[in-house]
C-alpha cells in the first residue's frame, strides 16, 4: 500500500515548526513501577479508530489496536515471520495451493471456543461486496474469491434505498453461491482447510492481517447489525488483551484477557491510550513521563534529539520512498529524461542532510530487508545498483539525448506534487535545487494537505512527477514489483513495459521458489534501468520507550506493533 | 419589539444557510475521499465511493443533505462506523463548552477588574500590565500562547499535565490559553468606557459631594462600562468557540473544534458540514442574544428596527 504521509495530523508541525517546544530534556527520577501483572502501559494513539470490526479496519488506529485484542491464525512477529497464533500447527499440499491449519483450545473472551468456522465465517462476510471491507483485496488469493472480488458494489443504501433492495433480490442469491465456493471449509472444529489460487510463498504472512482475524458468529449474532467493533461493549477479544474502556476522541483502555490461551505469558495488566494527534504533544507527554513509549516512529525531526537517550532503537520498515514520473506526460514519457532525472539526484547528500532519520539512500528499488523468496538465497542475482552519489555528466548527457528525441531545445518547467507534511517540503526542495543545478531546469514544487496528495497519486492526475511512498503488504519482493505491471490498478504512473510484465508473468508462473527470484529479480533490473519510479532512500522506524519498558515489538508489515510481550520493571 | 426579532431571526437561517452551503461545496471541491488516505488499492476506493453515494452528482449529494438537514438530520461519519453525527457533537460539544465556560470564568472577571484598574491608575503598573496583556491576548495568536504555556507550565516546571482530558488539572492550561484573547479585549473595552464615564461631569459631581474614590468607580464607572461589555460577550464567546480549534488539539481535549480539524482532513463529509450547522448556530444564537441584549438596553435599535420593518 502507498505510505501515508502525516496521518498523526500535524498541523501545528506545520504553522509552528518543531522549533518552539524542541530539546526538552527528561530530567526526573523514574517513578517506581508497579511489580509486573498490575502495571499498565501508556502509549498515544494520533486518533479515535474510526471501528475495531476487523473486517472495516483499515488503518493505522486501528490495526495497531486489534494486533493487541485479537488473533488470527498466525502472530506477525518482529523479523515479520509468522508465528503459531490461534493455529498451533499447519502443513502444505498440492504443490503449496492446501494449507491444512490445526487449531488450539482457544477461546473468545466472552467464553466462546474460537472455532475453525469462525474463520470461514469470517473471511466470507470480508469478501461480501454488501460488507464493504476496505481490505477485501487480500483475500484475493483464496480459490474463488476473484468471482466475489469481480461483483458489483452495492448502491447506497440510504440515498437509493429502492435499488439497494433491488441489487439484494437479484444479486443475494448469486453472492450466497460464490461465497459458498470460495476455498475455505472446516472439516472439523480445530481443523480449518485453505485452497489457493495458485500457490503463493508469502500467503502465510497474510493470515496475521485483520481482515483474515475470526469472528464469533454468535456473539454477532446478539448484536443489533453494524454495531460490531463501534464501542467497548460490541469488541470481542480472543487475543492478548480486551477493550475494557473506549471513550470515544478521547481515550481507550486494554485490560489482559485471562481467556487468552497464552494468558500466562502477558506480563501487562492493560494498556492506556491516550488520543493525541498533535505532535508536539505526543513530545511532550514522553519528555514529562505521561507515555511510556514514541511507537511506531518518534515525532518527525525529532529523531536526532532522542537518539542519544536511552531506550531509542530503529526498526526496519519494509518501505521505498523516491520520486514516480508519470509516463503519460509526453517529457517523461523519454527514459532518458527520467534516467537524467534520476541520475541528477545525490541520494547520499539527500539523505545525510536532509532526510536524515537513520534512513538509508536507495540504490535499488526493493528494501534491503525483504528477501528474495522468502529467506532462499539467489546467490548473485541481485539486480545492478543504482549509484546513490550523483552523475552530473551522466545525467546532462542523458537530459540532452532526451530533449533531442523530443526535438525540444529546451525543456519546459517540471512540476513535483508533494503532501504537505513531515519531511516532504525539505526534501522536495533538497531535489528542486540538484535538479535545477544539474539540468538547469525550473522546478515548481506544489505542497498539498495529504489527503489531496493521495488523491493525485491514486487517480494518476498528478502531470508529471510526485513523491511516492511504498509500504509492503506482505514480506517479499513482488508487494514492490507487482505495482509496476501495466495492467495493475496501482500502476499510478501509467508506465508500459513489455519486458517487465513478461518478467513479472514468468516469476507467477514459476515452478519453484529459485526460478521465482530470478524473475523477480530481472524485472527489478528491467525497472531500475527504464525508471518510471526513481527510487531515493529507505525509510527505517525510529522509536522509543521509557528505560523500564521491555519487550515492544515493531513490526515490519500490517500492523505497527504488538505488545503482547511487554512488561515494565520497578 | 417582535418584528425586531423576527427579522434578527430571519436574517440568522440566512445566513445558516450560506454558511452550510459554502462548507459543503467547499469541503467536496477539496481533492481527495474520506477512504483511508493512501491505503486502498483503487478498485475497493471505487466500489465504497458507490457504496457510500460519493458518485453522484454534487447537486443531487447536495439537495439531498438540505432535505436531510430540514428534516432534522444531520446524517452519519463516513469515516467512524456507526457514529451519528449527532452523537458526535452531543460528546465533543459539552467538553467544547465546558472549556469555553473556564476561558470566560476567568477572563471576565479578571478583564473588568483589569480594565477598571488600568483607568483609575492611567499610566501606572495596572495600565501598562493590561496593554501587555491586550498585546499578548490580541496581537498572538492563540496557538502560540497555548504552545508557550503547555511547554512553560507542563514540560519545564510540571506543575500541570502537558495534555489530557479527564481531571479538573487538564482544564487549566487550555481555559489559561482560551481566555487570554477576551480577557484583553474586556480589559480594553472596560478600560475606554471607564476612562470616558471618569471624566464626565456626573463622576465629577460624585467627587465633589465627597464620595469615596472606590464607591465612585463601582457605582458609577463600572455600571457604565459594564454595559457595553455585556453586548460585546456574545461576539466573544463565538470567539472562545471559534478559538478552541487548534487549542484543543495542542492539548488533547476531545471538543469538536479538535474533531471538526480532524473531520476536514479526512473529507469526513457529513461530519465537516454538520459541525459547521452547529457552530454556525451557536455563533448566530450567541450574537442574537447580544442584539436582543442591545436592543433591551438601547431603546433606539428597537425602535429603528420597528419603524424600519
Amino acid at each position: 500500500m502507498p505510505r501515508p504521509y502525516g496521518h498523526a495530523a500535524p498541523i501545528l508541525s506545520v504553522l509552528l515548526g518543531a522549533t518552539l517546544v524542541a530539546g526538552c530534556g527528561t530530567g526526573r527520577p523514574e517513578p517506581a513501577a508497579a511489580p509486573s501483572g498490575s502495571a499498565i502501559l501508556h502509549l498515544v494513539l494520533a486518533g479515535d479508530p474510526p471501528t475495531l470490526n476487523p473486517m472495516l479496519a483499515q488503518d493505522a488506529l486501528a490495526f495497531d489496536v486489534l494486533n493487541q485484542t485479537m488473533e488470527g491464525l498466525t502472530r506477525e512477529d518482529a523479523s515479520g515471520d509468522a508465528q503459531p497464533g490461534i493455529a498451533s500447527s499447519w502443513q502444505t499440499s498440492d504443490g503449496g495451493l492446501t494449507w491444512t491449519f490445526h487449531l488450539r483450545s482457544a477461546r473468545w473472551n466472552n467464553g466462546d471456543p474460537v472455532q475453525a468456522s469462525d474463520f470461514v465465517y469470517a473471511w466470507r462476510q470480508a469478501l461480501d461486496p454488501r460488507t464493504g471491507s476496505p481490505y477485501q483485496g487480500e483475500l484475493r488469493y483464496l480459490a474463488g474469491a476473484k468471482a466475489v472480488l469481480q461483483l458489483p458494489a452495492p448502491p447506497n443504501q440510504t440515498k437509493a434505498p429502492q435499488a439497494y433492495q433491488s441489487y439484494l433480490q437479484s444479486e443475494g442469491p448469486k453472492i450466497d453461491a460464490l461465497l459458498n465456493a470460495v476455498g475455505v471449509s472446516a472439516p472439523d472444529a480445530h481443523t480449518l482447510v485453505v485452497h489457493l489460487a495458485q500457490p503463493t510463498p508469502y500467503w502465510l504472512g497474510l493470515t496475521s492481517l485483520p481482515v483474515y482475524y475470526p469472528e464469533d458468529q454468535h456473539a454477532l449474532a446478539a448484536w443489533a447489525a453494524g454495531k460490531y467493533g463501534t464501542d467497548a461493549p460490541y469488541t470481542l477479544s480472543d487475543g492478548p488483551f480486551s477493550v475494557s474502556t473506549w471513550t470515544h476522541g478521547a481515550s481507550l483502555d486494554l485490560r489482559a484477557n485471562p481467556d487468552y490461551w497464552d494468558a500466562a505469558h502477558v506480563h501487562l495488566a492493560g494498556v492506556h491510550f491516550e488520543i493525541v494527534s498533535d505532535t508536539n504533544t505526543v513530545e511532550n507527554l514522553y519528555d514529562t513521563k505521561a507515555i511510556d513509549a514514541l511507537i511506531p516512529t518518534v515525532p518527525h525531526g525529532t529523531e536526532s534529539q532522542y537518539q542519544a537517550e536511552p531506550g531509542f532503537q530503529t526498526a526496519p520498515e519494509l518501505s521505498v520512498d523516491g520520486v514516480l514520473f508519470n509516463a503519460h506526460n509526453p517529457l517523461l514519457a523519454d527514459v532518458h529524461i527520467r534516467r537524467a532525472l534520476s541520475e541528477a539526484i545525490d541520494r547520499t547528500s539527500l539523505v545525510q542532510g536532509v532526510v536524515k532519520a537513520n534512513a538509508a539512500p536507495a540504490s535499488v528499488l526493493i528494501p534491503p530487508s525483504v528477501v528474495y523468496a522468502q529467506g532462499k538465497s539467489i546467490g548473485g542475482l541481485v539486480p545492478p545498483e543504482l549509484p546513490t552519489s550523483a552523475n552530473a555528466t551522466q545525467a546532462r548527457n542523458d537530459w540532452k539525448q532526451g530533449l533531442a528525441d523530443l526535438h525540444l531545445s529546451t525543456a519546459p518547467a517540471l512540476s513535483l506534487v508533494i503532501p504537505n507534511a513531515g519531511g516532504a517540503p525539505d526534501e522536495a526542495a533538497a531535489i528542486q535545487s540538484m535538479w535545477q543545478q544539474t539540468l538547469g531546469i525550473q522546478v515548481n514544487i506544489q505542497a498539498v494537505d495529504p489527503n489531496t496528495w493521495v488523491h493525485q497519486l491514486v487517480s494518476g492526475q498528478f502531470q508529471q512527477c510526485i513523491f511516492w511512498s511504498w509500504n509492503a503488504d506482505y514480506d517479499d519482493p513482488e508487494t514492490f514489483l507487482d505495482i509496476f505491471r501495466s495492467s495493475d490498478p496501482e500502476n499510478f504512473g501509467h508506465w508500459n513495459d513489455a519486458a517487465f510484465d513478461a518478467a513479472m508473468s514468468q516469476a507467477a508462473a514459476a515452478s519453484d521458489l529459485q526460478t521465482r527470484g530470478k524473475d523477480l529479480a530481472a524485472a527489478e533490473e528491467e525497472l531500475l534501468k527504464q525508471v518510471p519510479i526513481a527510487p531515493l532512500w529507505f525509510p527505517v522506524r525510529n522509536w522509543i520507550a521509557q528505560p523500564n519498558v521491555q519487550g515492544i515489538e515493531i513490526l515490519p508489515t500490517g500492523p505497527d506493533y504488538d505488545l503482547k510481550n511487554v512488561s515494565i520493571q520497578g | 419589539m417582535g418584528r425586531y426579532l423576527l427579522g434578527r431571526v430571519l436574517h440568522s437561517i440566512l445566513a445558516l444557510w450560506v454558511a452550510v452551503t459554502a462548507t459543503f461545496l467547499a469541503i467536496h471541491r477539496l481533492p481527495g475521499d474520506p477512504f483511508g488516505g493512501a491505503q486502498l488499492d483503487p478498485d475497493t476506493r471505487r466500489r465504497l465511493i458507490q457504496m457510500y453515494g460519493l458518485g453522484l452528482p454534487l447537486w443531487r449529494q447536495y439537495t439531498a443533505y438540505l432535505s436531510s438537514l430540514m428534516h432534522g438530520r444531520l446524517g452519519w461519519s463516513l469515516v467512524s462506523v456507526d457514529q451519528s453525527v449527532g452523537a458526535v457533537v452531543a460528546q465533543a460539544l459539552p467538553v467544547s463548552l465546558t472549556i469555553g465556560a473556564l476561558a470566560l470564568l476567568w477572563a471576565v472577571p479578571v478583564g473588568v477588574g483589569l480594565g477598571l484598574m488600568a483607568a483609575h491608575r492611567r499610566g501606572g503598573v495596572v495600565d501598562r500590565l493590561t496593554l501587555g496583556i491586550g498585546v499578548l491576548g490580541l496581537g498572538v495568536p492563540s496557538f502560540v500562547v497555548a504552545v508557550l504555556l503547555d511547554y512553560l507550565v507542563g514540560v519545564r516546571l510540571r506543575w500541570l499535565p502537558v495534555a489530557g482530558w479527564g481531571t479538573p488539572a487538564d482544564g487549566v492550561l487550555p481555559a489559561l490559553a482560551l481566555g487570554l484573547t477576551p480577557c484583553a479585549a474586556i480589559a480594553r473595552l472596560v478600560r475606554t468606557q471607564a476612562l470616558e464615564a471618569l471624566g464626565s461631569e456626573y463622576v465629577g459631581a460624585a467627587r465633589a459631594r465627597g464620595l469615596s474614590p472606590a464607591f465612585i468607580l463601582v457605582r458609577h464607572v463600572l455600571r457604565n462600562a459594564l454595559l457595553p461589555t455585556v453586548t460585546a460577550i456574545g461576539p466573544l464567546a463565538a470567539n472562545v468557540l471559534i478559538g478552541s480549534f487548534v487549542i484543543e488539539s495542542i492539548f488533547a481535549v476531545p471538543g469538536l473544534g479538535r474533531v471538526f480539524v480532524q473531520s476536514v482532513l479526512d473529507r469526513d463529509y457529513p461530519l465537516v458540514t454538520g459541525i459547521t450547522v452547529v457552530y454556525a448556530a451557536l455563533v448566530l444564537a450567541c450574537n442574537l442574544v447580544a442584539d436582543i441584549l442591545a436592543a433591551a438596553v438601547d431603546p433606539r435599535i428597537r425602535l429603528a428596527g420597528g419603524s424600519g420593518a
